[in-house]
């Protein structure tokens, strides 16, 4: 029985699915199997981490068979770091679902709840690692079948028929990707990553070449949710169990923006004739996102909604960022991205501990809510000020280093940083002082031991922020030295 | 010819999933979408005078194939889209439990009364 | 398979395969237009169903035999089953629909341009039915040449599926059992009781029974079932494989449940057994899997089950199962499901 070491590089993806699979026959809680299994998957990530340093790309397909005959997985700079991103994001999560979800979910049918939340994981990371353009299809239709069903398991009224619109438009969204690359496997032939580029690169059809990249620029556009597709995106955050709303920070949109620069920056031939129109276009859709969905999370009085209005404005202004495609304008994003993702889980998070003994979380009446953990608190704060975008967290770098690259390319867009910045902190601080300071008497959250597990998954994050806010610099180092490995091809 | 059909049942599956009430005829709209884009993939494969690509001992060397790659990639297509309709037919099952009705409109106004009461 | 092979080489380019293609296509814009006008669910579930079987036809026009017998499988019978249940479970047939009203005609408009955009852009598609456009000239050639050597079956397609690219079968099983996981989770609930003696007076209504299903069940369904089972085993030799056997059998036991919608028998154990078997069909794909990548291969690397070419075909042969046994008892549990729900649903509107 010889192992190949080279197995390890798909081995998460299997590891996950194999355990997704065994939950529901095997165990009746589930807690433990998926936590261990999540636990696997983030030391491998890490472990690829320093492989990738050290051999600059690692390669792998299954079946042994050449390159473009089978299916590639390939870990480079780009997909190590958003492996990390997804897994060490949800270590957190699934710590507090523990507690989170034997309150959300009843008894008989949260071994399948788990096993549902681990193909999601699996799911995402399939997108990151796969290098070939159809089993990146297939592995975003098994996060997104997945991640309907955990939507459609909230406990409010409207959960079913929001999924349902999640679902109507999130198939439209994937359709549009396979008809993109659909078009392209008609002009080219091929489908793995690497062989496209290099075809492409030699190619002239140009008309069928830009409908191609509308095509799936339009099916991921859907599934983020810019402008004017973002109607989907407060209804599913807000009536997803808590756990559910986390991991959709951490794992699915994340996984979208992947897939943009890795198809957008490194793999298409942006040369042709009418791909600055496309950029500027993005640029103007994302500019609109953000200042409505600053302008509708001012108005939100729910802390959920208001929330996801605040994941909308963050993500597209990452896209907005992306569509400048320069290397700071990309580091920028990079390091957004990853500050955004485990703030937002953590705010998730700490949305569902309030629930706790609430029917809703209208912000007006939730006063001292942490008065007894002061751990919790001090988590949440950072949580609220890094979101905002206020000075020294890793939110605020990413913005000023935003706020530089656009300046460099054209002045009238700087407003954008700006107007986002102002909403951020006006939100922000309308939640710390409803939320914080005024006493309450002991209106008491659940008073065991297990509580003290769903506040570790809230500390942990504010931790990793601390992490990243102090060792800023190399954050920032390591970000540049990808979006130059991603623009070097070009 | 085919691809001229494939744009066309685009269009109209994109037409009944935006502009139908009732859940699930968006569903079937939804559908005929999906179903274009698999017409779309089996034209790009096919080969005037040849066989399906099931390669027997005794073929002639130069005989002619249709190309096996896109029927391939349409099998998982086709799994794809019964899988979501499975789901959608639950989704829709539990609205009308929740609700009472499976016509779009009403579910939004009832979602609105909702709103406004609590 | 001779057969088939001969039949096809007699249509040379000639008008007539051209009409008929053309026909089918006009068919299909004309059916999907009368979906899209229509105002009762009956006629929509009918009319898609038709969409599916013309495309089925269609495919098998485009030398495509195993696409055409999942869709025909697939789509004219599992997906017009689950919709039809599902209507009967919300009680829902005629609705209102306003085609002309002014959010309607201005998507109306914008689809028009989308769709103009890309004509335009289509022209350049590389001709219909051309020998050495990249789509069949570049890999397809490889995999055409490399399937008698490499693989050792005769079917290029099951080659594909289940070698060169087994990891988007893998996707796709578990794109499958992720949809009945889905369903069984949100679904799945106790009975609900009921007052015994409405029951009773409801009785006879609800055991109904078409006098042809006799003759079905006896003559049609056994013959079904055999040929589903070739189907599956002869995966590597004709068009066929996993899925359409497990479609197929799927089909015959829905036709059982339909025509003896017997009442009294509990579904709730069936669907439960048949939910744990979708869960062990896609084990057997994985275990598949890891057991190649324990011999000393890569994961998915047949040859190193037994160091020979065999090992593909024993390979393919085990994760066709795999998959007949995953996408027959999902495709199973949720139509159970979906019955399950409707009958609570009718019973409880009887009482009402």
């Amino acid at each position: 029985m010889n192992l190949l070491v080279e197995n390890i590089i798909p081995m998460q993806v299997i590891l996950l699915l194999f355990a997704a699979a065994i939950l529901p026959l095997v165990s009746k809680r589930g807690w433990l199997i998926s936590f261990i299994a999540v636990y696997i998957c983030a030391f491998i990530s890490c472990l690829m981490i320093f492989v990738v340093k050290k051999f600059g790309y690692v390669n792998y397909v299954f079946g042994k068979f050449s390159v473009p005959y089978g299916i590639e997985f390939r870990f480079d700079p780009l997909s190590s770091a958003f492996a990390a991103l997804v897994t060490i994001g949800s270590l957190p999560i699934f710590i507090y679902s523990f507690l989170g979800v034997k309150l959300e979910i009843e008894k008989k049918k949260r071994p399948t709840f788990y096993a549902l939340m681990l193909i999601n994981l699996a799911g995402s990371l399939g997108v990151i690692i796969a290098h070939d353009l159809f089993t990146v299809y297939v592995f975003i239709e098994i996060s997104s079948i997945s991640a309907y069903g955990l939507v459609a398991a909230g406990k409010s009224r409207e959960s079913a028929f929001n999924a349902y619109n999640y679902l109507i438009i999130g198939t439209i969204g994937a359709s549009f990707y396979l008809l993109g690359i659909g078009i392209i496997f008609a002009v080219t032939g091929s489908l793995n990553m690497q062989d496209v580029a290099r075809l492409l690169s030699t190619s002239a059809a140009s008309n069928l070449l830009g409908i191609s990249y509308i095509c799936v620029l339009l099916g991921i556009l859907l599934k983020i949710g810019i402008f004017p597709f973002h109607s989907w995106m407060p209804g599913v955050l807000y009536s997803a169990p808590s756990p559910v709303s986390a991991l959709f920070s951490v794992a699915s949109t994340n996984v979208m923006i992947y897939l943009i620069m890795r198809l957008f920056l490194d793999i298409f031939n942006t040369d042709i004739a009418n791909f600055a129109s496309i950029q500027k276009l993005l640029m103007i859709m994302a500019f609109i996102t953000v200042i409505a969905g600053g302008v509708l999370a001012m108005m939100q009085k729910e802390i959920r909604k208001l929330l996801a209005y605040s994941s909308l404005m963050n993500y597209s202004l990452i896209i907005f960022a992306i569509s400048i495609a320069t290397k700071a304008s990309i580091a920028a994003a990079l390091v957004m991205t990853f500050a955004h993702s485990i703030v937002k889980s953590g705010l998730f998070m700490s949305a569902g501990l309030m629930s706790v003994r609430r029917p809703n979380l209208i912000i007006e009446e939730m006063p001292g809510t942490f008065a007894k953990s002061p751990w919790t608190t001090a988590a949440f704060v950072i949580n609220v000020i890094a979101l905002s975008g206020i000075p020294p967290f890793i939110n605020f770098l990413g913005k000023w280093q935003l706020l530089v690259a656009a300046f460099k390319e054209n002045k009238s867009f700087v407003t954008i940083g700006i107007l986002a910045t102002l909403f951020g902190l006006l939100y922000s601080l309308k939640i710390i002082d409803k939320i914080l300071f005024k006493p309450e008497p002991a209106s008491g959250l659940v008073a065991n031991s297990s509580q003290i597990l769903m506040e570790c998954g809230i500390i942990l994050t504010g931790l990793l922020i601390l992490i990243m806010t102090c060792f800023g610099g190399v954050c920032f180092d390591q970000a540049q030295q990808i979006a130059a490995f991603i623009l070097g091809k070009i | 010819m085919n691809y001229i059909v494939v744009v066309i049942l685009l269009m109209i599956g994109l037409f009944i999933v935006i502009t139908s009430r009732n859940l699930i005829k968006k569903i079937i709209g939804l559908g005929i979408f999906q179903a274009a884009i698999l017409l779309f993939y089996i034209s790009l494969g096919k080969v005037y005078k040849a066989v399906p690509p099931i390669i027997l001992a005794n073929d002639p060397v130069d005989k002619l194939y249709s190309s096996p790659l896109p029927q391939v990639l349409m099998l998982t297509a086709i799994v794809v889209g019964i899988a979501t309709l499975a789901v959608a037919m639950s989704f829709i099952i539990k609205i009308n439990e929740n609700f009472d009705s499976i016509d779009e409109e009403e579910i939004i106004s009832k979602i609105k009364e909702d709103e406004f009461t609590s | 398979m001779m057969l088939m092979n001969d039949l096809f080489t007699s249509f040379s380019i000639n008008i007539s395969e051209i009409c008929l293609e053309n026909f089918f296509l006009l068919l299909l814009v004309f059916v999907s237009c009368a979906i899209a006008v229509s105002r009762s669910l009956l006629k929509i579930v009918i009319l898609s169903s038709m969409f599916s079987m013309i495309m089925a036809a269609l495919y098998l026009l485009m030398a495509a035999p195993d696409v055409a017998m999942t869709e025909a499988a697939i789509g004219a019978c599992i997906s017009t089953a689950f919709i039809i249940k599902s209507m009967q479970a919300t009680n829902s047939n005629e609705f209102k629909q306003k085609l002309v009203s002014l959010p309607n005609i201005i998507s109306f408009f914008i689809i028009i341009i989308f769709g103009e955009v890309m004509i335009y852009a289509f022209i350049d598609l590389p001709e219909y039915g051309q020998t050495f456009s990249p789509v069949n000239s570049y890999l397809s050639q490889y995999y055409i040449q490399n399937t008698p050597v490499e693989i050792g079956i005769s079917s290029s397609v099951a080659a594909i599926l289940g070698s060169y690219r087994g990891f988007d079968t893998l996707g796709e099983t578990l794109v499958i059992m992720v949809a009945g996981i889905v369903v069984y989770f949100l679904m799945l609930q106790e009975k609900k009781e009921l007052d015994v003696s409405i029951y009773k007076q409801g009785e006879i209504i609800y055991q109904s029974k078409i006098w042809m299903t006799d003759y079905i069940r006896v003559i049609l369904l056994p013959i079904s079932l055999i040929f589903a089972f070739y189907i599956q085993v002869h995966g590597e030799i004709s068009p066929g494989g996993g899925f359409q056997a497990g479609a197929i059998i799927a089909s015959v036991y829905i036709f059982f449940y339909v025509a003896n919608n017997d009442h009294d028998h509990d579904l709730s154990n069936i669907i439960k057994l048949l939910f744990k078997f979708s869960l062990v069909g896609f084990l057997i794909y994985i275990s598949m899997a890891i057991f190649t990548a324990l011999m000393g291969g890569y994961f998915l690397q047949y040859y190193a089950i037994t160091g020979s070419i065999l090992g593909h075909k024993i390979g393919i042969f085990i994760i066709e199962i795999g998959v007949g046994i995953t996408i027959f008892s999902v495709m199973l549990m949720i139509f159970l499901l979906l019955t399950h729900y409707a009958r609570n649903f009718q019973m409880v509107r009887e009482v009402k």
